[in-house]
Parts: structure tokens; sequence; C-alpha cells
């Protein structure tokens, strides 16, 4: 059963010595807890970070098993979509160079030229990179006026 | 009425300089007459905000294309109820809406008699109107709502389709309405730091304000989430995108800070804690503003770049200086009343809980601050994937749980292990059988199973104090049993309150454990007429169908499901072509259920028709978190609710002074 009463003023306080002892083992017990916190923060970034390369730094890096992401503008003319298989692929082009990149995932909504993207994946042994599932990352802005290509139709 | 808004902005930038000047001043010379004239300002600038947001409202609504911000987000042929929520569809509307509830707390605060804190009220006025002007200023300067288009359009633009949603047109408001409110704590812990009345009262009177931020911020988040789930089409509800992470920082440390708070009133103690949380919380609010507004972050939702993050940085960085001389100064004060006792009391619980909810705020301010980091200390780029969220959230997750289960079968100050043990037994038994059930069941996952038995203990302690309050509170009035819980309630709100909410947070838990492990997800090309069988379900793909409309080219399927041969439902996803911004939109049809939403994505129509797309995912208890959600604001109703002990002394003050003012007249 719980007391929720408000401790009363006039409670006997325990000896000073034995107070401080009683102070330290609450500290040490709050820094267990803030150890353990801190382990796992800085044992879960091991595997989860995951580097910003440009097109020319992953190429020159070569194909390797790392997950890491790219980020580029998509250019319209690359977009091959087969809805049967679900296979997307197009190239990412960065001030660095231009990469192919194949998704095997639906068409997503804000694909289109000039789509500013962020591919989280690996770059595999035939040069093309892999994206993971849900690892395609599209902006949408909340101001699309300069993103827009047309105007409305009247 | 463009210019009438922004003279109304500019006046009220004078204002809130002023107030915040006199205030301050008025109080260091004990100067009531300058402390009235700062009050009166600010309730000035209360009206002057409201002028400029009528503005606003009048130039949206009546398609006032000269203006450049009614061009961007309103078009001719858009519903008037986006057109009104158009107000904070964008970067000014949104500044003006923060600034419009700020002014209207800063109202409230202002114009209620001084009582309890007649000595802290010249400072906390002085706080608000310091932050009302950084707005302001911000409106006046930067990021001005009523400047005119350049050139003069026939035609507006029109609102984000994605923000064309019944939540995006609420999340907003509730959102700022959660940062405003947390203004008012701050400003608070502000005074309370400069006069050195640093005791129990200042916290216990805003107490109402902290639980309505907090409430505030939790169901922004909620229906955040609730939107990201209906509306982007991936069939999940949190992404550990830096916009959702914006909210979620000052949320759990606002939570933190919930609990620090009961501690110092009841036993004056984490005093130092207390102060720390519910400054931060205010200045994560602006924080999250700033990852919104200033393009340091990569989101899938940019707000377009813009210098106005490094205001607010500038006056987090100024304002968190100010807090920490001021409590170095004060570090005397700021001494606990109490010692921790016993390591099997409550107040242990709340100290673990404090560096719970601490250690989960700072886990995703570094996650969504990493890629800015270490581009500043290492000069590459690198970001935390989604992994390490999850790794870190689960077991600080089930900390919670497991305190929380813990904390309310403790009492304050003294216990024992034998205590806790005659506490917990019951609801541990509970949660044993509860486990062996899962287990026969099917469910092996350890985590799943250490998750559901810790939240199975949780409910069952808090369960178990209603039971005990109702059975106690039966045997004195011999109510029946609806009546008893609703004097329980009655008598004593904040306890219960606190009870409901935590029952909330176990309906969540179990909903995040069941739709994140149990997730069915699968894409299938379908043509007309042709089944395919997920899980226990059978669709079937019966017919598209197309229609052009001003707004968009819109495109639909019919899919009909069954379950053992019998129709459930028909539903209708579609993928419509929006004109304005050019790009496809699904709209996802959902099937609800208690246990399961069927949740389907038309991702493309090929051959006109012949040939439907979709993504079809299984999402078990996704509705448990919805109603989590609905709970918690009802608990939180209760806990902020007056009492009836509160109300009649309430009335006997009123009395009290009406008195006082009938016997000496002014």
């Amino acid at each position: 059963m719980t007391d929720m009463s408000i401790a009363s003023q006039a409670e006997a306080r325990p000896g000073p010595a034995r107070n401080k002892a009683k102070q330290t083992k609450f500290l040490v017990g709050g820094l267990v807890v803030v150890l353990v916190i801190g382990y796992l923060i800085v044992s879960s970034m091991g595997g989860a970070t995951q580097y910003y390369l440009t097109v020319a730094e992953l190429k020159t890096q070569g194909p390797s098993n790392r997950i890491v992401r790219v980020s580029g503008l998509v250019d319209g003319d690359s977009i091959q979509y087969d809805a049967r298989s679900l296979r997307l692929q197009f190239d990412l082009v960065d001030e660095s160079g231009r990469l192919s990149v194949v998704h095997y995932d639906v068409l997503p909504d804000m694909l289109r030229d000039g789509a500013d993207a962020v591919v989280e994946g690996k770059f595999r042994d035939d040069g093309v990179f892999e994206v993971n599932p849900n690892g395609l990352l599209l902006k949408c802005p909340s101001k699309y006026e300069e993103a827009a290509t047309a105007t409305a139709q009247p | 009425m463009e210019d009438i808004g922004y003279w109304a902005l500019v006046l009220a930038l004078v204002g809130s300089l002023y107030a915040a000047v006199a205030a301050a001043l008025g109080g260091r010379r004990r100067f009531p007459e300058l402390v009235v004239s700062a009050r009166n300002a600010i309730l000035a600038v209360g009206g002057l905000v409201t002028l400029a947001a009528i503005a606003l409202f009048y130039l949206l609504l009546t398609k006032d294309f000269g203006i450049a911000y009614v061009y961007e987000h309103v078009a001719s042929y858009q519903p008037t109820l986006y057109d009104v929520s158009a107000f904070w569809g964008g970067l000014e509307g949104s500044q003006l809406l923060w600034l419009w509830l700020l002014s209207a707390c800063a109202a409230i605060v202002a114009i209620r008699r001084p009582g309890w804190d007649s000595a802290l009220r010249p400072y906390v006025l002085a706080a608000i109107a310091a932050t009302q002007a950084l707005f302001a200023a911000l409106l006046v300067f930067v990021t001005d709502p009523f400047a005119p288009m350049p050139v003069p359009r026939s035609e507006g633009f029109g609102l984000n389709p994605l923000l064309q949603n019944p939540f995006m047109v609420i999340h907003p408001p509730i959102v700022f309405l959660g940062y405003a409110a947390a203004t008012v704590p701050f400003a608070y812990a502000i005074a309370a730091l400069v006069t050195g009345r640093l005791d129990r009262d200042w916290v216990r009177g805003i107490r109402r304000w902290n639980l309505i931020a907090w409430i505030f911020l939790g169901a922004g988040i909620m229906l955040g989430g609730w939107w990201a789930y209906l509306e982007l089409g991936w069939g999940g509800y949190w992404g550990w995108d830096p916009v959702e992470n914006a909210v979620a920082i000052p949320w759990l440390i606002a939570t933190a800070g919930l609990h620090s708070a009961i501690v110092q009133e009841r036993r004056g103690m984490f005093k130092t804690w207390t102060i720390a949380l519910l400054v931060l919380t205010f200045e994560l609010c602006l924080l999250a503003t700033f990852i919104t507004r200033s393009g340091v972050i990569q989101s899938v939702h940019a707000f377009g770049t813009s210098s106005l993050g490094y205001y607010y940085l500038a006056f987090i960085v100024a304002s968190l200086a100010l807090t920490f001389g001021l409590m170095y100064w004060r570090r005397g004060q700021l001494r606990g009343e109490h010692e921790l006792d016993s390591a099997f009391s409550r107040e242990t619980g709340f100290y673990v809980t404090n560096l719970l909810f601490s250690g989960a705020a700072l886990a995703v301010l570094l996650g969504t601050f990493y890629p800015a980091l270490t581009e500043l200390t290492r000069g590459v780029s690198a970001a935390l994937g989604v992994a390490f969220f999850n790794r870190v959230f689960g077991p600080i997750g089930l900390g919670i749980l497991l305190v929380m289960g813990f904390c309310t079968a403790l009492g304050w100050r003294l216990g024992s292990a034998k205590a806790l043990w005659r506490a917990a037994r019951i609801p541990a038994a509970i949660a044993g059988g509860a486990a062996i059930a899962l287990i026969v069941a099917g469910i092996h996952e350890p985590i799943v199973l250490v998750a559901l038995l810790l939240s199975v203990f949780a409910g069952a302690t808090t369960l178990i104090e209603f039971y005990r309050g109702l059975v106690a509170r039966r045997k004195i009035t011999g109510e029946p049993v609806w009546r008893a819980l609703n004097g329980l309630l009655a008598t004593s709100r904040r306890r219960y309150g606190g009870h409901i909410i935590h029952l909330a947070v176990v309906l969540i838990a179990v909903g995040i454990v069941g739709s994140s492990f149990y997730k069915v997800e699968q894409q299938v090309v379908l043509e007309r007429g042709e089944a395919v069988t997920v899980e226990d379900y059978e669709l079937v793909y019966e017919n598209a169908e197309f229609q052009v409309t001003q707004e968009k080219q819109l495109n639909a399927a019919t899919v009909a499901v069954y379950r053992q041969g019998r129709l459930l439902d028909r539903l209708t996803p579609e993928s419509n072509f929006h004109w304005n911004i050019q790009q496809r939109v699904s709209e996802v049809d959902i099937r609800y259920s208690l246990t399961e939403d069927l949740y389907v994505v038309l991702a493309g129509l090929e051959d006109e028709g012949s040939l439907a797309i979709l993504q079809i995912f299984i999402n078990p208890l996704v509705n448990w978190i919805w109603l989590g959600g609905a709970l918690m604001i009802l608990g939180t109703v209760v806990a902020v609710w007056p009492s009836a002990a509160e109300r009649r002394a309430a009335e006997a003050r009123a009395r009290a002074q009406e008195r006082i003012r009938g016997e000496v007249p002014a």
C-alpha cells in the first residue's frame, strides 16, 4: 500500500555520518545508470554510423559491404521502373559524378527529375549502388515553388 | 489589411520590448506602477498580435494573391478549411502562430491577480515579454507574412497536398500551443532564480502549465505520427526523422520535469533537476523550431533554408547562459531540503526516471545532430541510422516500464525490500502468468516477452491501486462501484490522473511492440480480377477509376477484402497526380480493427488499369497507440481539473479579497 501523504517536516534526520555514506551510495547508483545509458549510446553508434560520401569518394573507395549514404539529385531521364518486378533504377548526380542506383521497391511519389535524394545502402561489385529497404530518402519541401517545373493548370 | 497586420506586429515588438524592460526594472527597483504598466503592455501586445492574426486570416480567406504568403499557400479552388490551415502551412504564418499562442499564454498569466507569485510576477512578465520580442522581431525583420508579391498573380499556388489532411490542420496549432505553454514554466524558473524563492511554492503554482505543455507536445507527437501513418504511405508512424525527433526531445525532458516537480513539491528535493529540466524543455522547443527551420539537418521534411535558425540559436545560447549563471549564483538555495533515504522509496524511482528520460532525450539529440557534429569536429559527415535509435530506445523503454511498475507500488521516503515484495507480488504473479500464456500462444522472441511482461506488470500495479482505492472507499461509503470510482477520481485527481496516464503508457507500449515486431509487408502486382493472399486475408483487385479535376488527376483502385470466403470490406487506395506540385501523392486506405490494421497503398496503375501495383501491410495493434494517446489526454484532464477542495479554497480567497476591498476603499 502506498502512502501518499506529504512527509512531515519534523521528521527525524539520520546522523550526518550515516547520511553521507548513504548519499554516496545513491550517487554511485545514479552513476551506474548514467554509465549504462552512456554505454548503450556508444555501443549502438558503432554499427549504425553511416558516412556521407560523394559519388567520387564512393568510387575511389570501391565496392564494399559497408552501409554508406550518398546524397545528390535525381536525373529524371535515367529513371527506369519495372512495375512487375518492382525494380527501380536511376542515376544520382552530384558535383563529383554520377552514380547508378538500384532499389527493389515501388516507385516513390516524390521521385522525379531534380528531386533531392539521400540513398542509404552499399556499393556493389558490379558498380551499382543497391539501396537498403526504406533507404531512399526524398525531400518534401514545404515550399514547392522552386521545385515545381510547370505551373498550375488553369 | 496587410499594412494593418504589419504595423500591428511592429507595435507588438515595441510593446513587448517595453514590457520586458519595464517589468524587470519595476521588480528590481520595487516600483509596482512600472510592473502594472508592463502588464498592460503585455495585454496590449496580445491585442496587437491578435489583430495581425486576424489580418492574415482575412487575406487568406479573401484569397488576396497580391500577398506572397497567400499566393504560396492558397488557390482559388482550395476548400476553405485549407485556406484557414494555410495560416500555419508555411514558415511565416507558423511564426505568427507561435507568437499568437505565446501572447495568449502571456495574457492569461498577466491578467490573473498576483497571489502566491506576487514576488515572482515582475520577472515572469519580463521573461515572457522578452520571448515575445524575439518572435515579433523575427516577424518584422526576417519572415514578414504580409510581404507583397513582386508581380501580382491571378491564381495562387495552393497548399502542399501532403498538408491537406485534417490531421495537418490541427497538428501545428497543438504543437505550437505546447511550445507556448512551455514558455510559462521557463519564465517562472527564471523568476524563482532571480528572486531566490526556490521553495516548493513556485513548482506547485505552475503544475498546470507543466501538464498542459506536456500533453500538447505529446498530443502533437501522436497526431504527427498518425498523420505520417495515414498520409505518407509507408505503413509506419515513426521513422526517427529529425522533424519527429525535434518534438520528441522536449517532450522527453518535459516528462522528466513533471516527475521531478512532483518530488520537489512533496519533499523539497531535486531542485536543481527541476529547474534545469523545465528550462531545458523550453530551450528544446526553440531548438525544435531551429531544427525544422535552419536546414542544418537533413530531413525528409525540409522547410527551406533560412537564416531564421541562427536567431533562435543566439536566443537559446543567451537564455541558457543566463539560467546557468543564475543557478550558480543561487546554488546555496538549490540544495534539497531532504536527501534520498531508502533505495526502495518512490523518490529513488523518480531519480531513476529523471536519469532514464534525460538519457533518452540526450540519445535522440545526439542522433539528430550527429551529422552536424561529425562535420564540425572531423570534417566528414556521418549519420546514425534508424538502428541506433532502436537499439538505444529498446532498453531505455524497458527500464522506464520497469520503474513505472515498481514506482506505483512504492511509498514515499522510507521503504524496504520486504514492503516492495508485499506490494509487487500480485502484479508480478499476474505478469508471470501473462508471459506463460504468451509463450503458449506462440510468442517466443525474448525482447517481446520481456516488454510485454513489464507492460503487464506496470498495468497490474496501477489497476491494483484503483482496486484498493475502490474497496477502501466502498467500505466507508457503501457506494455502487461506478459512483465510488467517480468519487475516487474527484477526491484525488492528481493521483488517479497520473495512474490513468500510466495505463495509457502501457497501451502505447503494447501497441509499439506489436506493430514493430509483427508487421507484415508485401508488394504485389495484380491483374484485374486477380487475387492475392496475405496472412488470412484474400485481396482481389476489382477495377480502377480515373478522373481529372482542376486540382489533380485522380487514380483509384478498388480492392475487395475477403476472409475465409466472406467479403469484409472494399478498400479504395488512390494514387493521384497533383498539378500544382507536379507530383504523385498516395492516399492509402485502411481497414481498422483493434487487433490489426489492413493497410493498402496503391503504388501505381499500369496499362489503363489492367494492372495494379499494391503494397499491403498488416500492422498489428497500431490502434492501441492512438487509444493510449486518447487515454493520456483523459488522464491529463483528470489531473488538471480543479478538485473540489481547490475550488472551495479559491472561492474563499475571492470572498476574503472582496471583504478586504470592501473594508479598505482604494
